[in-house]
């Protein structure tokens, strides 16, 4: 036990990878100052990630740890971690020649911020025990509020990351205080020990242990009422910065929320005290983030908002335990990755490359696209619709079905109205893009004063491409990933 | 023989019907000779196009011709397990209910393509639209599973919102975002309720689930506040489509600002889209809460027809008067159809497919001159008749149709309608036939401040007679018009057994023992008043048909006399 074994060092071998790139990053950022080498070695180290994580699949087991029980190596967290690092390796494909345009000086810094961050998200997920957890959330975080601000020059950037460090530590702040005090009524650490003693014990305590440790996830994941910065922050940081935000960043506080609150709140008296609270807040996510949303008119605003109403549905998904909560959770979030992960491609290539002029990516950008680049439209407007949840954007509207049809099941009948006639809100602004991109006649269109659209780099259509195909398999063959996400949950 | 019969058997015809049309849309992205702007390139589109819908529709008589009207459940089916776990099947069916609103879509759509050449811009994504929304049409009218049939419900959305979203009037942008969220709102209430009805299923029937519509109807045991409930979220969805009265504001802009084609396509089709999921979906899951609601359905239906009639009146915009029409038109079809007794329902559907040709006509005449005047004012127009007879003429024997004179196809519809709601609304029944007076009077009065008196514009002097591609696109409604104003048996007949099985089957549903709902006063249990209207209503159809030799003295459903 004193030594690390090879089996300990094999579970976290997508870790070491990452480690490994993120320091290495740094020596090659001395010899070279070519973008594309230092996006294509970042992308190289986290496919090696992904290529173990693949590979652990084979010796996880429900419950198995490792490293002293600080890790899980079951398929939960593996899920996440391919979630994850397709999600980071997509988002590196964005980066490219685009940070760089966005006012990002040090791209080698950047970079080693990114898989850094990276680290701290796998390790936020796959924790087993909770210092671990806050420990991955800490090294996410910190990395994350140096990348909102690597704009040096931009003020926004600047203010996107100080609005995001203060209110984040102060989150932090609160989680920690939670873990306190669970250890303190508990007298453990480990997310699967402690939930015997809390479920057992009378104590006061545990009530507000639950409540501190959930305003810490409400906060990452960007719910309201803890969702104020959530769009200051992802309008001023640079876009790829704010769509790896949007999408790994909220898989992995969805994935460790999961975590924790199912394993050690998951028996039914606590249960009792967390889920009227998910309710509460999973219903103003979802009619504040629709809500606000619908006065957007920049772009990556909107898709801000619309990141918190979708995280709103995903909570509502918390709720059902027992009905297929889980699988739905697990399939909404990956649909929910490849569309915005996709739109923000397509926000990236036509919004302006200098994103300090104030309309950058204002939807008046976007009209006549559908007759400017077609393809570029087609694939937003798959996006959009995904994101609406109408056909022929199927694979949001099974996430929809998959997400309400629990809810139903576990008896939350109000609550899956509320959702649904918020998602009937949000087609509103999802439409309204599509009006933008294609019912605008020429006259009334200002799209020629606007500079011709750039041709889209090659990674860009790459991301788009890979993630309309995303979109439509999973609309087609549910099945593929949701029987996957069964299997994890079964095995959780 | 015995190969080809073999092959027949497993061809899936219904699928092809369904994609055939959407892969015939990709394909007018794909082929490269398809992307230019001049009239050549117009043309080959057109006919590209044309051949498709002229392929689904000769597939929709082959499914005709496979389809036995004696059977009473879904036929030619294709189901296999799409989304297994939820007990999701993609399956496929047609019956009596929906064979002739499936030959409809597939008969309207070449004449929409070939009305299409009034489409200035961008003719192909225009008719790539078209096939996508035939394909979602199609889909609805086939699915016996009830998420299937939300997922094509839908789709249809999205086509139709960039036809009238970019080929529409001044205010299009308003009009089609109007149109989707009206009809979002609705279906997505009802897919909460659809999963409420699965759940329930499943609690009964040992965990086991399944969307497919003929198991939950037949198994599903819900209470009679939840059956209410779940009916009024369904009702909502399909009545906002309808249009039923308080939720029809969406339809006089759609049309107004939809392009001819959008028009026709919505009048024709879509609007009886609601109709068919009250009688697909709403009425066999949820039959006591469809009870409960009958009278409400009914009185909206009615003053829907009464209401849509008088502000028709009032309309200054022909296209705008024509949609108020609609509103009125359906009107007696949910009342046919809310009666519930076989003739009137069986008038409700045939009703349906009239209002599709005569108003689809309608529309399509509108846009004629629209081309030529790029006006829609009633009073721009005038003394027309004398200038363009072939065009007065079809204009006539449309309104005729439309306001159901005897001869044609309307008339037909409305009596079965009217004879079969009389015995279950009596008083409302009345209301509604205030209905067929008014709608003479908007049509006819229409009909002669455009058509007859002096040429008072000017600009109508240079108007031309409808072209010969015009007439060709006009002939097959105007032959419709009259077969099946003048020998409709062969339409009855398809859907008779079907209708009959339905509403026997529904209305034994409606009431249960011991259940609170509709004592009447008179003592007889509500079971004896609906045993004994489906006796009224099963002779009043055989009187009906032509067998019957002798027709019923004095009966108001004497209708071979009538004639």
């Amino acid at each position: 036990m004193e030594i690390i074994s090879l089996a300990d060092l094999y579970s976290i071998s997508p870790l070491l990878f990452l480690t490994l790139g993120a320091f290495g990053i740094l020596i090659v950022d001395v010899f070279s100052k070519e973008s594309w080498l230092r996006a294509s070695y970042t992308s190289i180290f986290i496919l090696a990630a992904l290529s173990f994580a693949f590979q652990l699949a084979d010796v996880a087991a429900p419950g198995k740890t490792a490293f002293w029980d600080a890790i899980y190596v079951d398929s939960f967290s593996i899920y996440f971690q391919v979630l994850i690092l397709v999600g980071a390796l997509l988002t590196v494909m964005l980066s490219h020649g685009r940070i760089a345009q966005e006012g990002v000086r040090s791209l080698g810094e950047f970079y080693a911020l990114f898989l850094m961050s990276t680290i701290g998200a796998i390790i936020f997920v796959s924790a087993a025990e909770m210092v671990t957890l806050f420990l991955g959330l800490e090294i996410m975080s910190m990395a994350l509020y140096c990348m909102c601000g690597s704009a040096v020059h931009s003020k926004d950037s600047a203010e996107s990351a100080l609005k995001y460090f203060f209110l984040g530590s102060f989150s932090s702040a609160f989680m920690l205080f939670g873990i306190a005090l669970m250890y303190g009524v508990s007298g453990t650490l480990s997310l699967a020990e402690s939930a015997a003693v809390l479920s057992s014990s009378n104590s006061g305590l545990v009530p507000i242990a639950v409540g501190f440790v959930l305003i810490g996830f409400v906060f990452k994941i960007g719910a309201v009422p803890l969702h104020f910065w959530a769009p200051d922050v992802y309008q001023g940081a640079p876009t790829t910065v704010t769509a790896y935000m949007a999408c790994v960043v909220k898989a992995a506080a969805v994935g460790a929320a999961l975590r924790v609150l199912w394993t050690s709140f998951g028996s039914d008296t606590l249960f009792g005290i967390w889920a009227s609270a998910v309710w509460i807040i999973a219903a103003l996510t979802m009619v504040v983030g629709n809500l606000v949303a619908l006065r957007q008119r920049s772009l990556k605003r909107m898709l801000a908002y619309s990141s918190i109403a979708h995280a709103g549905y995903i909570m509502v998904a918390f709720l059902a335990p027992h009905q297929g909560g889980g699988s739905a959770v697990l399939f909404y979030i990956a649909v929910y990755t490849a569309m915005t992960l996709g739109a923000f491609g397509v926000v990236l290539a036509v919004a302006s490359p200098h994103s300090s002029e104030p309309d950058a990516d204002d939807i008046h950008r976007f009209q006549r696209l559908g007759y400017r680049n077609p393809v570029l439209a087609g694939c937003m407007t798959l996006f959009l619709l995904s994101l609406a949840g109408l056909p022929p954007g199927l694979a949001g509207l099974l996430g929809k079905f998959y997400v309400f049809n629990a809810a139903v099941q576990a008896n939350y009948v109000g609550l899956a109205i509320i959702g649904v006639l918020c998602s009937a809100v949000s087609c509103y602004y999802y439409l309204r893009v599509i009006v933008a991109m294609y019912f605008i006649p020429k006259e009334e269109s200002d799209s020629d004063s606007l500079a011709p659209l750039a041709p889209v780099s090659l990674p860009f259509a790459g991301v788009i491409g890979i993630c309309a195909v995303a979109v439509v398999t999973l609309g087609l063959f549910p099945s593929i990933l949701h029987d996957g996400a069964q299997f994890v949950i079964e095995n959780f | 023989m015995e190969n080809t019969s073999y092959f027949l058997g497993i061809f899936p015809l219904l699928t092809t019907m369904v994609f055939l049309p959407l892969v015939g849309a990709i394909l007018l992205y794909l082929i490269p000779g398809f992307s230019g702007q001049d009239e050549h390139t117009r043309s080959r589109v057109t006919w590209f196009t044309l051949g498709v819908s002229g392929l689904t529709f000769i597939v929709s008589i082959a499914c005709l011709n496979r389809f036995d009207p004696s059977v009473v459940t879904a036929q030619l089916v294709e189901r296999t397990p799409w989304i297994e776990r939820f007990g999701v099947q993609y399956y496929l069916g047609v019956d009596g209910i929906s064979i002739l609103l499936v030959l409809l879509t597939t008969f309207l759509m070449p004449i929409i393509v070939l009305a299409s050449h009034s489409v200035k811009t961008n003719l192909r994504g225009y008719l790539f639209h078209m096939l996508v929304l035939e394909c979602a049409m199609l889909g609805t009218l086939l699915a016996f599973d009830a998420f299937l049939f939300y997922v094509f419900w839908e789709f249809m959305l999205f086509p139709m919102y960039f036809i009238i979203g970019i080929w529409g009037g001044k205010r299009r942008i308003y009009a089609t975002l109007k149109f989707v969220l009206y009809t979002v709102v609705g279906s997505l209430l009802m897919l909460v309720g659809l999963f409420y009805v699965v759940w329930a299923y499943a609690a009964q029937n040992g965990g086991e689930i399944t969307f497919s519509l003929y198991e939950l109807s037949r198994s599903v045991d819900l209470s009679l506040s939840e059956q209410i409930w779940l009916f009024a979220g369904f009702a909502l969805a399909f009545g906002i489509k309808v249009p039923l009265f308080p939720f029809h504001t969406w339809l006089p802009d759609a049309h107004v600002e939809a392009p001819t084609g959008g028009s026709v396509v919505l009048a024709g089709v879509l609007l009886k889209m609601g109709l068919y999921g009250y009688i697909r979906y709403a009425y066999p899951l949820f039959p006591q809460g469809a009870a409960y609601f009958a009278p409400v359905l009914a009185t909206l239906a009615v003053i829907g027809i009464v209401y849509g009639a008088l502000v028709a009146w009032a309309q200054e915009d022909i296209k705008k008067l024509v949609a108020y029409s609609s509103v009125s038109h359906l009107g007696y079809c949910v009342l046919g159809f809310v009666a519930f007794n076989a003739l009137s329902t069986t008038g409700s559907l045939y009703q349906m497919l009239n209002h599709g040709i005569s108003t689809g006509a309608l529309f399509l005449l509108v846009g004629v001159l629209y081309d030529r005047r790029h006006t829609r004012e009633i009073s721009e127009y005038g003394g027309l008749a004398s200038k363009v007879p072939v065009f007065a003429f079809l204009f006539l024997v449309f309104t005729l149709s439309s306001i159901a004179l005897p001869l044609t196809n309307g008339f037909i519809g409305e009596f079965l309608i009217l004879a079969g709601s009389f015995q279950e609304f009596p008083v409302l029944t009345a209301f509604a036939v205030t209905g067929v007076v008014l709608g003479a009077v908007y049509m006819l009065t229409l009909y002669m401040k455009t058509m007859f008196g002096e040429l008072n514009e000017e600009k109508n002097g240079s108007l031309t007679d409808v072209t010969p591609r015009e007439i060709v696109t006009f002939a097959p409604l105007f032959v419709l018009v009259f077969v099946m104003g003048i020998y409709p048996q062969p339409f009855l007949r398809l859907m008779e057994p079907t209708v009959h099985q339905y509403i026997e089957d529904v209305s034994r549903k409606m009431v249960k023992v011991g259940s609170p709902i509709e004592e009447p006063a008179d003592g007889t249990s509500y079971a004896q008043k609906s045993g004994g209207n489906a006796a009224r209503a099963q002779l009043a159809f055989e009187s009906f048909n032509v067998e019957r030799v002798k027709p019923v003295a004095n009966s108001p459903l004497n209708f071979e006399e009538n004639l």
